[in-house]
């Protein structure tokens, strides 16, 4: 890790303690969660991840206190055929930001702990190198936000 | 030329007139217009027989599709990304379609994870898009018959915790009212897609 990365860490650390994900070097936009669809058990989150930072950032983890556990997966399409992939890792260069869409990267939030509906309300807690970012948000219902 | 016989002339006139008139609007309405973004097959494909499971537990067959056209979507519900949102986008077009006093195809999910997707499963998932879409099911075997026939390709991928997604073929087949293929939509799919080339394609027959 070089000096200057160090040097970051007690101010990350300080910015990831609020929940606020604006006026951070790294900030989140466009969060939207959808709502496990009936019968199903997993809720899907999409959002911008913009680095801020002088430097790279890395997210490797996310969890949500309403859910069991948390991945981000990746979809893609390769000669017509979608594939869903874990990914272990989210490299964002400075400057640079990465787009969670549908058909694209994605947070897939698995077995809600307490009834998840249209308007509760959901925290992800996004673990990069140096901290963590909490953001809260309401749950939306995906086909009026298509 | 008297008065009577200028009359009888005109009078013909207008009809003829009018009766071109209207033959040209007819035959320009029922003109035929590519389709922007659906890819239309060099001839209309003779679907395999089949028997598969509705979402109300009702055995579903080919002839379950004469009539009508049917837009044909291959996925699973325990897929979180790319299903949802392909369903979303299908429920959304057809009520933009209705509001615009066009006659819109009927949706057809015929689920790639048949051993978890039961009828039920799906009854209540595909509520939640629009009641009218009909989920199918069936016996592994059943799927991979229809499946192949149609060169749609699914198959699992494992995770490390021993849960599994599927792959599959992210394609939408617009089959005909003679219960053939006709054409199909190939993914990233988006509304307007929908929106602009249903009405072109289903005109055509």
């Amino acid at each position: 890790m070089t000096y200057t990365r160090l040097l970051c860490i007690p101010f990350m650390i300080l910015v990831a303690s609020c929940n606020s994900a604006t006026n951070s070097l790294v900030e989140i936009t466009s969060l939207r969660v959808f709502a496990p669809l009936p019968g199903t058990n997993t809720a899907v989150a999409y959002m911008t991840i913009v680095n801020k930072a002088d430097n790279l950032i890395i997210f490797r983890n996310v969890h949500s206190p309403e859910f069991e556990h948390a991945e981000i997966h990746e979809n893609t399409l390769e000669n017509g055929i979608s594939r869903m992939r874990r990914l272990d890792k989210v490299i964002i260069s400075e400057g640079d930001s990465a787009i969670f869409e549908a058909g694209g990267m994605h947070i897939m939030l698995v077995g809600p702990r307490e009834d998840i509906v249209v308007g509760s309300y959901v925290t992800l807690q996004m673990c990069h190198d140096y901290g963590e970012l909490n953001v809260t948000t309401k749950i939306l219902n995906r086909l009026s936000s298509e | 030329m008297d008065r009577a016989t200028k009359i009888l002339a005109i009078s013909f006139l207008v009809i003829a007139f009018t009766s071109g008139f209207l033959f040209l609007y007819k035959g320009l309405q029922h003109k035929f217009i590519e389709p922007k973004h659906a890819t239309i097959l060099p001839a209309a494909m003779d679907l395999p027989s089949f028997s598969l499971t509705d979402h109300n537990n009702l055995q579903f067959t080919k002839d379950e599709l004469l009539g009508s056209w049917h837009l044909v979507f291959f996925g699973f519900t325990h897929c979180p990304d790319i299903c949802p949102a392909t369903l979303s986008q299908l429920a959304i077009a057809k009520s933009q379609l209705a509001e615009k006093g066009y006659k819109t195809p009927k949706i057809l999910l015929i689920s790639v994870d048949p051993e978890r997707d039961t009828p039920d499963k799906l009854k209540s998932y595909l509520s939640y898009f629009d009641s009218s879409i009909i989920g199918l099911t069936g016996s592994p075997e059943q799927i991979f018959k229809l499946t192949k026939a149609l060169g749609i390709f699914f198959s699992k991928s494992y995770n490390q915790n021993g849960d599994y997604s599927v792959d599959h073929s992210a394609a939408i087949l617009l089959i005909g009212p003679d219960a053939k293929w006709h054409s199909l939509f190939q993914a990233p799919h988006k509304i307007e897609h929908f929106v602009s080339d249903i009405p072109r394609l289903t005109s055509k027959g």
